[in-house]
């Protein structure tokens, strides 16, 4: 285990460092239909784009190359594509574009060669009197599917996934009542790491619910997760645990890191790129020690934020969603290095983060 | 079959709107039933929002006059009968802090998590049609199957499952009783009656309320309520669905009000709640009776009598007559009219406790006590809710009673022998409920205590001098202190200050 992860790490620190010479872009969106561009070091927004007929973006995902950026938008019902340089629509797929269905979009993310997007669908058949709950399913579309896009692939899929993600070998991840691994070609789907049936010793079954891509700056997924410890007394309040998982899209190798009992909420975390501490936010901020797993650090926050981000030096950590707000602190001692305000005051509800270099 | 308390005129009309109304979604079927519709009961509320939600989700136009129209044929014709509404009233009368009863708590795990249990027990359908209703709020509410207390499970397998199954056991489209009602005579809810009720902190309230007939049973109401000091005189309307539910609306000199009640199956009594038409949480349960040739002691004001002191005590009923008397006590009757009967009462110590009271040959409880044991707030657990600040919702108060009690023959607190004595008059405060509280001083922003025992909560919003911005809400205590003499009694209670809710359909 330790060797895999020393590998990884040089895996990315050769990555990172061919990248140093670009600069840092953030990516967010707001409602009803903004999408910005922030350089972050700066902290300044340098360009904003509005999303044609949209209402509330969510999940982002870049295109490899870092041109595209691909919005779930209009309450999970379309995914709109904008050029980053010119913020022209390139790729539009309306979920309904089956007559008689409203389909939900659960979860996206982009094949590692950029050429294909994987949706997680949730249908509903709207009958003339009555609606009919279908079962999910995962559509592939192509990027140059244009402006009418239309899957070219569908395969039926488990319920209650709520994020997917691709490895660097092109294997996709998607998790729901358990972590799936999914071939995109066949539709065959695998679990990859039980969740609901897990196998962990002496613990409940964990709840998590992730929705925040912060794998940009690190290559690892991750996620708080709350679970209990079955074999501790009844009153002992350290039986509520709190952990990291996460699946190292390198590698694809998942881990637990138990690190506090559960004194607070925390939505989402991620990791520094050097793999030696995490930080995960929603009322408060912590950083948390990897190698001897403990709270090293905890803020409160002036707000609520839902995403947790890094800069790819690793030394600044970003928070953001919830308001028109992105609040910088250092990694170092969680001081508060500054902040980014969205032109206007847009609310940012449940949009994620991504970073890219170019 | 035509059930016969209802003409055959109003079927034709009835169905015409359904006709005219719905038909373009809902197909018309050679035997008159409508697709989906014909297909399950409802309450009154529970019609009016599912045509509103025909409006709001599916574009449904109707015109107000034609959507009241249906929801009394449809409530009239696929309503509920007394029994199947019964354990549920108090969310159907808005009552407000109702703890629910006669939950399931399997169903109440998968679906009285967003709205109360009472919404999903005041419906009756077959399995087919929960199923389908199901698939609504599968298809309706992209979250649902993400919420917590939902994700742990399969909830969209359990609902369709086990869970549709046992609604449609529990909650049958068929059943004996429904039937029955419909072949009972609905009675006309005309003539003069006589009404008594609480208003929780601030006291009883007795008086009279006259009925005339409009047709279609729809109703003009006069209303003449006494309260302690003070006579309200009001007018309104009224209209019956499913020949028992008593909805209306009455305009008195400082408000409007509505009632909503449930008619007893003889048609005789009523009771049920009669609150502020924007604040439902002012509201007061009474008891209706119809001035029959029946007779009767509907309520005694004060209930509870103390040893030694001469107290004025108001008897409220139908045709009272004849001698007054109460065990261990002193009876002075100052004025007697067959509604009404007020007395000048003192006991004289020989008996405590509840005693006999009786009018002619009707008979009642006078409570007698030497002194105040101890006291108890209700409701022991209550909600405010910030609002107002120039939002669109108002805020929601939470009112607060004292109710004095005596040990009892055992001399000991809490046991049943306990004599409850009503309601006292107290000095009210408010402190943080605990020390997460303290440190955020939430008795010092989320609101204040009226001599009444109103809490008012404070304006909606964030509220910058806060920590964190946060809001108005706050986890409070309520505490009552009663003086008697050189004695001084304290209870406490809980309230929890918390946000607006954004909806608050007829159904919670
Ligand atoms: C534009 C189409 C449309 C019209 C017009 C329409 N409905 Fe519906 N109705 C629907 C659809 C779609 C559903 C299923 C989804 C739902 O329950 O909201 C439905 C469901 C229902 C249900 C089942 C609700 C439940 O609790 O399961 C009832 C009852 C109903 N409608 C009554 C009516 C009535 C009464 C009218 C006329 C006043 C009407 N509808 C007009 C489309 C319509
Ligand atoms: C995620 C929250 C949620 C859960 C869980 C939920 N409901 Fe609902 N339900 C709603 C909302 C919101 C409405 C109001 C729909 C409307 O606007 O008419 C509703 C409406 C209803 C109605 C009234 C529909 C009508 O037109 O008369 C019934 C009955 C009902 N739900 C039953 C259930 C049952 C049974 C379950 C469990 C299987 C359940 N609900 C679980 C949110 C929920």
């Amino acid at each position: 285990m330790k060797k895999i992860i020393i590998l990884s790490m040089i895996l990315w620190g050769v990555a990172l460092s061919s990248l140093s010479a670009a600069k840092e872009y953030m990516i967010v969106g707001a409602r009803p239909d903004k999408l910005f561009v922030i350089d972050i070091k700066a902290r300044k927004v340098e360009k904003t784009f509005t999303i044609p007929d949209s209402t509330a973006p969510q999940n982002i995902v870049i295109s490899p190359d870092g041109k595209i950026a691909y919005v779930i938008t209009n309450h999970l019902r379309s995914i709109v594509g904008i050029d980053l340089t010119s913020g022209d629509v390139v790729f539009r797929a309306d979920l309904d574009y089956k007559d008689d269905e409203r389909t939900w979009n659960y979860g996206i993310d982009i094949s590692s060669n950029g050429s294909e997007l994987y949706s997680y669908d949730i249908p509903t058949k709207i009958h003339l009197d009555r609606y009919e709950s279908l079962e999910p399913r995962l559509s592939v579309f192509k990027t140059d599917g244009g402006l009418e896009a239309a899957p070219v692939r569908e395969f039926p899929m488990p319920r209650r996934i709520h994020m997917l993600m691709t490895a660097k070998s092109g294997a996709l991840y998607a998790m729901g009542w358990d972590f799936y691994k999914v071939d995109v070609q066949t539709g065959d789907v695998q679990v990859a790491y039980p969740l609901r049936n897990w196998t962990q010793k002496n613990l409940s079954q964990p709840d998590a619910l992730a929705f925040w891509p912060s794998w940009d700056n690190n290559g690892i997924f991750s996620t708080p997760i709350v679970y209990v410890r079955t074999d501790m007394a009844e009153d002992n309040m350290e039986r509520f645990r709190t952990g990291l998982l996460s699946l190292d899209l390198d590698t694809e190798k998942f881990e637990l890191t138990d690190f506090q009992s559960a004194p607070e909420i925390l939505f989402s975390s991620v990791f520094h790129p050097d793999r030696k501490t995490a930080y995960a936010a929603y009322n408060t901020l912590i950083k948390i020690d990897l190698e001897n797993p403990h709270t090293a650090k905890r803020i409160d926050l002036d707000h609520t934020y839902y995403q947790t981000d890094i800069s790819a030096d690793g030394k600044e950590v970003y928070v953001g969603g919830t308001a028109c707000d992105v609040a910088i602190y250092s990694t170092k001692d969680l001081s508060r290095l500054g902040e980014v305000i969205l032109p206007d005051c847009p609310d940012m509800g449940a949009t994620v983060i991504r970073m890219i270099q170019k | 079959m035509t059930p016969s308390n209802i003409s055959e005129t109003e079927m034709l009309v009835g169905n015409t709107l359904l006709s005219d109304n719905c038909s373009g979604c809902h197909m018309a079927s050679d035997d008159g039933s409508f697709s989906r519709i014909s297909h399950m009961r409802k309450t009154p509320e529970g019609w009016d929002m599912n045509i509103a939600r025909m409006m709001i989700f599916h574009g449904l136009e109707i015109e107000p006059q034609d959507r009241r129209a249906l929801v009394k044929f449809l409530s009239d014709t696929q309503g509920l009968a007394p029994a199947e509404t019964a354990a549920h009233r108090d969310i159907l009368e808005r009552k407000h802090n109702t703890i629910e009863q006669d939950v399931d708590p399997d169903l109440a795990a998968m679906c009285a998590r967003c709205h109360t249990y009472a919404r999903v027990a005041l419906q009756r359908r077959d399995k087919a049609e929960w199923q389908n209703l199901v698939h609504m709020h599968l298809g309706q509410w992209a979250s649902i199957e993400y919420q917590m207390l939902s994700r742990e499970r399969d909830w969209r397998a359990d609902a369709l499952g086990p869970v549709s199954e046992k609604l449609g056991q529990m909650y049958p489209l068929k059943t004996a009783v429904w039937a029955d009602w419909q072949a009972t005579e609905w009675k006309d809810m005309s003539g003069e009656w006589r009404i008594v009720g609480h208003y929780p902190g601030k006291g009883d309230m007795e008086g009279t309320m006259k009925v005339t007939s409009l047709g279609g049973d729809n109703y003009q109401t006069e209303f003449t309520l006494h309260f302690v000091g003070q006579t309200l005189v009001g007018k309104g309307k009224s209209i019956v669905h499913s020949g028992f539910e008593w909805r209306g609306t009455a305009t008195f000199p400082d408000e409007k009000v509505r009632q909503i009640w449930a008619a007893s199956t003889d048609g005789n009594s009523m009771t049920g709640s009669f609150f502020n038409k924007d604040h439902f949480e002012e509201s007061m349960v009474i008891t209706a009776w119809r001035k029959t040739s029946e007779n009767g002691i509907m309520g005694i004001v004060p209930s509870a009598v103390k040893v030694g002191v001469e107290t004025e005590v108001v008897i409220s009923g139908v045709n009272l007559s004849g001698d007054v008397t109460i065990e261990g006590a002193k009876v002075t009757v100052t004025s007697a009219t067959a509604d009404r009967i007020v007395a000048q009462v003192k006991a004289d110590g020989t008996t405590e406790g509840d005693v006999k009271l009786s009018v002619g040959k009707d008979v009642s409880i006078q409570t007698i006590y030497a002194q105040v044991d101890y006291l108890k707030v209700t409701p022991e657990y209550g909600i405010s809710r910030v609002g107002g600040g120039g939002g669109p919702i108002p805020k929601v108060k939470a009112q607060f009673e004292a109710v004095g009690y005596s040990f009892g023959p055992d001399s000991v607190a809490g046991t049943d022998d306990d004599v409850r004595l009503g309601m006292l008059q107290v000095t009210w405060a408010v402190d943080n409920y605990s020390e997460a509280s303290a440190e955020m001083q939430d008795a010092k922003y989320a609101g204040y205590i009226t001599a009444q025992g109103t809490f008012i909560p404070e304006v909606a919003g964030p509220n910058p001098d806060r920590k964190y911005g946060t809001n108005n809400a706050g986890d409070l205590k309520v505490i009552a202190t009663y003086t008697d003499g050189a004695r001084i009694l304290t209870a406490e209670a809980h309230l929890i200050a918390t946000v607006q809710r954004w909806n608050n359909p007829p159904i919670m």
